[in-house]
């Protein structure tokens, strides 16, 4: 398949449609209405009031449609003459019906009873004894024609028949051999380990609740799903009982899906059919039987034998017109109604609409709104601006949020993700993550949707090992939830769905230790910003020792990261060196930093309002510090005395240089920091700052061990 | 004398000549100039000649003077800056600037944003609800009944524990009516989940959004009044909608929204966009099933309401017109960089 018809097939909005296509013959419909003369047009006119159609190739002079009927359509628009009503009331053309109800018969009583189980399962049964029938008899060529046109095999006549008024009329039918019929004609649940053969062929052993039909007790026609070869028409029957039944949609979906058995029958049976449908389709196969072959009908037996109950929908006009935005004078709506099959009584403010039994879905008023709409045409409904109420309305703060730290990421370099909510399983164990409680999946279609993530790390390992190999250096993150297992389940669905932010920087192939560190502070840098951005002071990094409790983490190399916090409390993240136990386990051959914040969290804590500071008006004066310095001792600590010692001249302090090296004396670093000095007030004199410089550099030296290089 | 264009190629000689002689000082570079190339220079001198030519010796020799003077000018102009010391040394124009490094937004990102952007615009707020839902709030508030299709195990992703992963941002939907009254708009974009294997046209995680606008007097002409506004805004086209009839449990009437084909081509009749029809599905919509309101207490006899939803995934993939749906997913660097 190309790409291009790749991408109109994609799913295609939001919502969950099952397909029910239904193949339909030009020919066939031509049969009960008058129709323009393309097929184009009669699948442009039902694609635009009805559902979806399209041409399928007319080759051999057969004109074929086809149609993605839906789903509160499948009662009646399975079939040829349910399609053809709908074209009739479109065009506004008289539709030819055949004729769907039995005619009074002075039949006598079968030489079998019926056998019900279960009403609810199947709420109606009919059964008719036919006579001098031929089962050796072929059908005529148009209905061979007709049949194979939809795609069935033509048999012999009286398997047609059958056939052939399930495609016009939508009613599955199944014909037996009389003889084979014993004293009980029944429907029940099967029994387990129940065999039949079925007509393809197939010898079936049947679990427990498919619903079969049984000539005394014994199973001879899987319900809705395909008859038995014992009980079948034969090339010297004469005689056949022609069976017409509702059964429970469900049972028959279910019975299709455990038997892996998928037929004509079963597709309009899983979809709902109504008594109504049992009787038309009986009524014409008998018709077409009589018609065909001099049949008659001996007999007749039937569950059901009150005439249903017709559902009567009250409508006002004036709603129909308010809720399409569109006015439809009353008389309009009632010849819509009337064309698709409704009787409509009541005045022009109340219509009592009583809709053919066929179709189900009409229940309540904006059902017929609906009739009303797409018979006239839904382009005819303007566009009309609402009436509303002028408010401003902004994003809400994770929004907001969430571009603001992607917008930055960005300009800095690094690449938006995006990755399933499912956990990576390798990774996750990798990660030592599996000994944290996961929510887990009834239903995974692989290992790798066992459980709902819990932390975004997994996934961004999982895609990194395949990037890395596709480029050397990576700066990739993620923004989303992760699902803990909560304890509390019914409170607020954001504590439960905690957003989070966590990205990777990965450079492929041997990383010396200075290029990770230089790596791990662009990181830091990063996150420093990112936090600065969103308004949050006092940030610091502590040297991250993972808690008791969550020493089974693999995740950070010892030693090289650090926990984000702001002010005293607040861990909001972390950053640091992913270990290179994960790296080997994983098969990602390089060096990681990974950072990874609690998002949820930063959203809740108190962003500063930024003012403005007035510039100094003097100029200040810088000077460099070069220091040799104690490994115990960390810059920040260095920076923060360096601001107390030299206050208040000391306007800034800045981090320039770090060196490590091997003519450094033994565990000493060499930093270098820059030190502003300045005042509101005047312009510093040499002789101050350098007496202030000396203090803080004599501070340092006396409270840390520090020495000045040169 | 005649103008010929041996005369000419006599006279680039000499001048060359001239100006190689000429390169040692200032002084001579300056006298070449005034023989040459000043106004009454032989170059000017032999130009002028041209024009008491014939037509087409003028063209001809025309251009060969034209030719000759610029070369000559530009010889001088080099010589002249050696000896000032400073060669004009040329930029190679055409080697790439060097950009920034920035990074990439996810394309889905960047449909998102503009799908917000184009509610936000219209009043709508922008909300969300757990992507870990219950199925009350995915299923039956939404008319979904229990024998439907969709809440079989083939279609959705169930959890140990009773909740389900969001089948559609409707879910998120029930719970705003929920704990709401009339009127209000507001659209829902988020993650949802399909418990399908994944192809090129499938996948089991994507991004949708979802409207519903709620009020006293709202009709169907109003959906296609917001969406007549806001739809081209969305693909960066202008677009033309269209109605067709559709079905699902949670409206009623339910139409499928189309716009015209988003391919910029004359004639659509081979376009594999659109497969010839000239139109491409964007939504589905309805007017809030009169029991989804009474689900959500609110009076279905004072408000209606219309929903619409869409999938942000299948828009990006109409915009940069890509063919598979997992390529959203995979973190395949030369993906993600193109955008």
């Amino acid at each position: 398949m190309n790409q291009e018809s790749r991408l109109h097939r994609v799913a295609r909005h939001s919502y969950t449609l099952h397909p029910n296509p239904m193949r339909l013959s030009l020919d066939w419909l031509r049969d009960y209405v008058k129709l323009p003369e393309t097929g184009a047009e009669v699948a442009r006119l039902l694609t635009e009031h009805s559902f979806e159609t399209t041409v399928l190739s007319a080759e051999g002079g057969e004109e074929l449609l086809d149609a993605d009927v839906l789903p509160n359509r499948v009662s009646d628009c399975l079939s040829h003459v349910g399609v053809a009503r709908e074209l009739g009331a479109i065009l506004g053309r008289k539709v030819s019906w055949p004729v769907l109800t039995l005619p009074k018969l002075r039949a006598n009583k079968p030489s079998f009873t019926l056998r019900v189980a279960n009403a609810t399962l199947c709420p109606r049964l009919l059964a008719v004894q036919l006579e001098g029938v031929r089962g050796d008899a072929e059908s005529p060529p148009w209905m061979r024609r007709r049949l194979q046109a939809v795609g069935v095999r033509p048999q012999n006549l009286v398997v047609d028949v059958t056939n052939y008024v399930l495609w016009e009329i939508g009613q599955p039918t199944h014909a037996f051999d009389a003889r084979s019929i014993g004293r009980t004609l029944g429907v029940r649940p099967s029994r387990q380990g129940e065999r039949i053969r079925t007509l393809d062929g197939v010898e079936r052993t049947l679990p427990d609740d498919v619903l079969v039909l049984t000539s005394d007790d014994k199973p001879i026609d899987v319900a809705g799903l395909m008859g038995g070869q014992e009980a079948s028409v034969r090339d010297d029957s004469s005689a056949i009982v022609l069976t017409s039944a509702l059964f429970d949609r469900v049972a028959v979906r279910k019975a299709s899906q455990v038997l892996r058995l998928r037929t004509d029958a079963s597709d309009r049976y899983s979809k709902g059919r109504t008594a109504a449908h049992v009787e038309a389709g009986t009524a014409r196969v008998v018709a077409l039987l009589q018609k065909l072959s001099g049949a008659r009908v001996t007999a007749r037996a039937d569950t059901v034998t009150r005439k249903a109950e017709q559902r009567v929908v009250r409508v006002r006009p004036r709603e129909v017109s308010m809720l399409l935005g569109l006015s439809v004078p009353p008389a309009t709506q009632k010849k819509i109604l009337v064309s698709l099959g409704c009787r409509v009584a009541g005045s022009a403010r109340e219509f009592r609409v009583t809709p053919p039994l066929f179709r189900t879905d009409l229940g309540i008023s904006q059902d017929i709104a609906e009739e009303v709409g797409r018979v006239l045409g839904l382009e005819k409904i303007p566009a009309v601006a609402p009436r509303a109420l002028l408010q401003a309305v902004a994003p809400p703060d994770e929004v907001l949020t969430t571009r603001a730290l992607q917008d930055r990421l960005r300009a800095a370099g690094w690449t938006e993700t995006l990755s399933y909510s499912f956990s990576f399983e390798e990774e996750t164990l990798a990660l030592g993550l599996d000994r944290v409680e996961h929510q887990k999946l009834v239903n995974p279609l692989n290992r790798d949707q066992i459980r709902l993530r819990v932390s975004l790390l997994p996934n961004l390992l999982h895609q990194a090992c395949a990037g890395a190999k596709r480029v050397p250096v990576l700066r990739w993150y993620e923004i989303g939830r992760v699902y803990p297992s909560a304890v509390e389940k019914f409170g607020n669905w954001k504590a439960r769905e905690p957003l989070r932010a966590s990205g990777l920087l990965v450079r492929r192939g041997e990383v010396p230790d200075t290029q990770r560190q230089r790596d791990f502070y662009d990181t830091k840098g990063v996150v420093e910003d990112l936090l600065t951005s969103l308004g949050l002071s006092d940030v610091r990094f502590d040297a991250f020792e993972p808690s008791p409790q969550k020493s089974f983490l693999y995740v950070w190399r010892t030693g090289q990261c650090a926990e984000a916090r702001v002010g005293e409390r607040d861990e909001v993240g972390v950053v640091g060196a992913v270990s290179s136990e994960v790296l080997e386990r994983i098969g990602i051959r390089g060096s990681v930093i990974a950072f990874d914040l609690d998002l949820s969290k930063l959203l809740v804590l108190e962003r500063e309002v930024r003012t403005y500071v007035p510039p100094l008006p003097y100029p200040t004066v810088i000077r460099d510090l070069s220091i040799l310095v104690p490994d115990t001792v960390l810059v920040d600590t260095l920076m923060e005395a360096i601001d107390h010692a030299g206050a208040p001249l000391v306007q800034d302090v800045d981090f320039v240089d770090f060196y490590e090296g091997d003519h450094l004396p033994e565990s000493r670093r060499s930093v270098t920091l820059r030190v502003t000095y300045g005042s509101p007030k005047r312009t510093l004199r040499d002789a101050e700052v350098n007496e202030a410089h000396d203090k803080v550099c004599a501070h340092l030296e006396e409270k840390f061990g520090v020495e000045a290089r040169e | 004398m005649i103008l010929t264009s041996d005369a000419l190629a006599r006279l680039r000689g000499e001048a060359r000549a001239a100006l190689d002689r000429a390169a040692a000082s200032l002084e001579a570079l300056e006298a070449f100039r005034a023989a040459y190339l000043g106004r009454k220079g032989k170059i000017p001198l032999a130009l002028r000649e041209v024009k008491a030519l014939s037509t087409d010796a003028k063209r001809e020799l025309g251009s060969v003077g034209n030719a000759l003077r610029l070369e000559l000018e530009e010889a001088y102009a080099v010589a002249q800056a050696r000896l000032a010391g400073r060669t004009p040394r040329r930029f190679d124009v055409s080697v790439p600037g060097r950009r920034p490094s920035v990074g990439h937004l996810h394309p889905l990102t960047l449909v998102r944003r503009d799908v917000e952007d184009a509610f936000l615009a219209m009043g709508f707020e922008i909300l969300d609800g757990p992507e870990v839902e219950e199925p009350r709030f995915n299923f039956d508030l939404l008319n979904i009944p229990l024998e439907h299709p969709a809440r079989d195990l083939a279609d959705t992703f169930w959890l140990t524990d009773g909740h389900l992963l969001r089948t559609h941002t409707s879910a998120a939907q029930a719970r705003v009516m929920v704990n709401r009254q009339p009127p209000f708009r507001i659209l829902v974009p988020g993650r949802v989940f399909r418990h399908e294997a994944t192809d090129a046209t499938h996948e089991s995680t994507f991004f949708q959004f979802e409207g519903l606008y709620v009020d006293a007097d709202v009709s169907l002409a109003n959906l296609r009044g917001v969406l007549q506004s806001v739809l081209p805004r969305i693909v960066k086209h202008a677009v033309v909608l269209r109605f067709r009839p559709s079905y699902f449990p949670f409206v009623e009437p339910g139409v499928e929204v189309d716009v015209t084909c988003l391919n910029r081509v004359k004639s659509h009749a081979r376009c594999p966009v659109c497969k010839g029809t000239g139109w491409v599905e964007i939504l589905g919509a309805g007017m809030v099933h009169p029991t989804v309101l009474k689900n959500v207490a609110i009076d279905p006899a004072k408000y209606r309401g219309f929903a619409f939803g869409g999938s942000i995934d299948r828009l990006a993939m109409l915009r940069y017109r890509i063919a598979d749906i997992r390529l959203f997913w995979s973190g395949d660097p030369h993906f993600l960089t193109q955008f």
